[in-house]
């Protein structure tokens, strides 16, 4: 009810007005009412039901447990101390085990592999990892990490094509995992003195690895540095890129590191601004010896891992940006309708609607390109990239339009907008900074500007 | 408000003063915030602010002379007041903010008369930021709407539990200055002393580490008198007090942006560009600017 006794927001017409657009469609032809008209449901499920069966299910399982497992510890997590390395606290611990035995640690593939229902395989695994990503993240940024960057340490795994290597190693993690001893991975590209630099073939080629690989009996010898690691100092097991003796970014190769194995240490962990949820550490290869059998792919490979799965991983970072506009939508929703100003609610007043309206449109639009750029087995760079900076930059927006509407009541943290805020400032800086990113759209697209080779066909 | 201390001040003067700040800043006070993910201690701040006192930075005395905000008619000293802060500000934000709040408190208790109380602070907002343009509109003289009286009302009443005002500040603070209108005594600025209020701390908040965020309501058994302790500016001078104060907050914001630690000080602008009055809201000052330009003379030209 607003101010005027009506059942309907200022300046708008009740729904049992004549004049409004919801009885008007109620009167159509039954045929056609039978088509057009719809009921008046909250846009989370008319979107779950744009989906395949299958993934609207998915959604509402990966929803139920956010809801139930991270929203009530999001601000907890957040605020609590920096821990020492490689600890957790018990209520860390306690969410890391029931998402590991609930499945949602190892749903890349199906069982023995994985624990994905068989009836999913038929659906784009990025598909579904956006899908989770978002829910997670619209509850909590740094738990949706804490639970996610492990998957991005399994990747190179999966993109090898060594089934050998996936059933050594992802049937042990799975069993583990499901059993209440959580198994996880860590994905370790980035050094000290190579961010971008690695996630760019132009930045890589003019770049000097840090991390250096040498022959020794029948395998390899790590030595260097990886820094800003999601989840380093907690994972079992870390892929971890490097390059062969004497040789550049072209000879990178990926090492299956166990995090027990002699001369790997963690020096620390960062504090950060937001995520804080999930650790980002930095590690140590003190010649730390990795046997031949734990060459990912192949010898030279690391690139093309490295590639494939920055394709795969990207579009998840759309999509938890997107989770973030979402939480921001849901907290300046609440807000505008209980706040009053003036002897109405701000919601009552119609610049505060089409400022709402405005980051509703910006984050469902973020959605639909996430969902559309996802909908394949094989994702291109360009979409990949555009997903990932185009959404991330979007959900910054949504947020700071909140913000400003919310003035200085978004500044404590149990407003929780600050904390969304923090939160998404990663999303655009990991998986390349979002400049990177928009180098590789045009690098995935240059064929367009320059002259057709002679053995090519003009284009049309 | 002319003063023999500022009347004869020179632009040369005003960058001797600078440099004064800028040693301070950089060579006292940058030691105490060079890790700016670990804020500083609150005693080191109180410490600071007490020795930018004794350079004369800060000024408590009931005669204005060179302190920040002493004079905020005069547009030398104006600007040396925000290059000031903005000395302060290159090396830490929380810092500047504090000084700045401390002077406008100074200020005000000047306006009403009476010498500076130590430990000061002020709350230039309302419940919801200026709450829309009632009270611009106001201070250009319009004729106010029915729904801006309300809004007047309800964004500047006493705060209460459901509707508070925030305040940045160093934890120690004994007074406080509030902007109030009721529709009965209009504009009246009330210093309350801590006792008189509810202060609920809010801990974590976005940005400003070195400060802590708080809520504050006046409690029930003093909100139908003001106690006899607490100052006031009625009338006129409540209204120009506003102005100036609203000068202040503007040129103020001028001296906080400076680099100290990426991730803080994108925080820190976050916190600045909301407190009193978020960009969305700015635009009724200029809505109003023709009415208002007068009002600030120099400040417009």
């Amino acid at each position: 009810m607003n101010s005027l006794g009506h059942h309907a927001l200022l300046g708008h017409v009740q729904a049992d007005h004549p004049l409004s657009p919801r009885w008007a469609l109620a009167q159509l032809h039954p045929l056609v009412k039978s088509v057009l008209n719809y009921r008046p449901e909250p846009l989370w499920e008319s979107d779950t039901a744009r989906l395949p069966w299958r993934m609207q299910v998915y959604r509402r399982r990966a929803r139920d447990f956010a809801q139930q497992h991270l929203a009530p510890l999001a601000l907890e997590a957040d605020a609590q101390p920096h821990v020492p390395v490689g600890t957790l606290s018990p209520a860390l611990r306690e969410v890391l085990v029931a998402a590991g035995r609930q499945g949602w640690l190892t749903d890349l593939l199906p069982a023995p592999l994985g624990t994905s229902a068989w009836l999913d395989v038929g659906y784009p695994l990025v598909w579904r990892t956006c899908l989770r990503v978002e829910e997670f993240a619209r509850a909590c940024g740094g738990l949706m990490l804490f639970l996610s960057a492990h998957y991005l340490g399994m990747g190179p795994i999966l993109v090898s094509g060594q089934l050998p290597l996936l059933w050594q190693t992802l049937r042990p993690a799975v069993r583990s995992t499901l059993q209440g001893d959580p198994h996880l991975f860590a994905f370790a590209i980035t050094e000290p003195g190579a961010g971008s630099d690695a996630e760019d073939g132009h930045g890589a080629a003019a770049n000097r690895p840090g991390l250096r690989a040498w022959r020794d009996g029948a395998g390899w010898r790590l030595r260097g540095d990886k820094v800003y690691i999601s989840g380093g100092d907690i994972a079992r097991q870390l892929t971890v890129f490097a390059a062969l003796e004497n040789e550049g970014f072209e000879s990178w190769t990926c090492f299956l590191v166990d995090a027990d194995m002699p001369g790997f240490e963690v020096l620390r962990t960062e504090l950060k601004m937001g995520m804080r949820a999930s650790s980002a550490a930095h590690l140590r290869f003190n010649d730390v010896w990795v046997p031949d059998a734990r060459v990912v792919g192949g010898l030279r490979q690391g690139w093309a891992l490295n590639r494939a799965t920055l394709n795969l991983s990207r579009l998840p970072v759309g999509a938890m940006a997107v989770g973030l506009a979402q939480s921001a939508v849901d907290v300046v929703s609440d807000f505008v309708g209980q706040a009053r100003l003036g002897g109405r609610r701000l919601i009552d007043y119609q610049d505060v609607q089409l400022t709402l309206a405005q980051m509703l449109a910006d984050t469902s639009a973020a959605r639909a390109m996430v969902w559309q750029g996802a909908r394949t087995w094989t994702p291109r760079q360009a979409m990949a990239s555009m997903v990932k900076f185009h959404c991330t930059d979007t959900a910054m927006r949504v947020i700071e339009m909140g913000m400003d509407l919310m003035g200085e009541h978004a500044l404590p943290h149990r407003a929780r907008l600050e904390k969304i805020y923090r939160d998404a400032r990663l999303t655009q800086i990991f998986e390349g900074t979002n400049q990177v990113n928009r180098l590789s759209v045009i690098e995935d697209l240059q064929e367009h500007w320059l002259p057709p080779q002679p053995h090519q066909k003009a284009r049309p | 408000m002319s003063n023999p201390s500022t009347e004869s001040l020179t632009q040369q003067d005003l960058e001797a003063c600078l440099a004064v700040v800028h040693r301070y800043a950089s060579e006292s006070l940058a030691p105490l915030c060079e890790r700016h993910e670990q804020s500083m201690a609150a005693a080191d701040m109180r410490a600071a602010c007490l020795a930018l006192e004794t350079l004369g930075v800060l000024h408590s005395d009931q005669t204005p002379a060179m302190g920040i905000w002493d004079e905020p008619g005069n547009a030398l000293a104006r600007e040396w007041s925000w290059r000031a802060l903005r000395e302060l500000g290159r090396v830490n934000a929380g810092v500047a903010v504090q000084v700045h709040a401390q002077a406008v408190a100074w200020h005000l208790d000047r306006c009403a008369g009476q010498a500076p109380r130590a430990n000061g602070a002020v709350v230039c907002s309302g419940f919801m930021g200026l709450g829309r343009d009632a009270v611009v509109a106001d201070l250009a003289d319009q004729v106010l709407s029915t729904d801006q009286v309300r809004c007047l009302a309800d964004n500047w009443g006493l705060p209460t539990l459901d509707q508070p005002r925030y305040l940045f500040s160093l934890p120690d603070w004994e007074w406080v200055w509030l902007p109030v209108w009721t529709a009965g005594q209009q504009w009246t600025w009330v210093q309350w002393s801590r006792d008189m209020v509810d202060a609920q701390a809010l801990p974590q908040a976005h940005g400003l580490d070195e400060l802590t965020l708080f809520a504050l309501s006046i409690k029930p058994q003093h909100r139908d008198a003001v106690p006899r302790e607490c100052r006031q500016i009625t009338g006129a001078a409540a209204r120009q007090a506003w102005v100036e104060v609203q000068a202040m907050q503007v040129f103020g914001g001028m001296g906080y942006m400076q680099d100290n630690g990426m991730e803080k000080t994108l925080r820190d602008l976050n916190v600045l560009r909301l407190m009193g009055g978020a960009p969305a809201e700015l635009r009724y000052i200029l809505a109003y600017w023709d009415a208002l330009s007068p009002m600030l003379g120099e400040l417009t030209a």
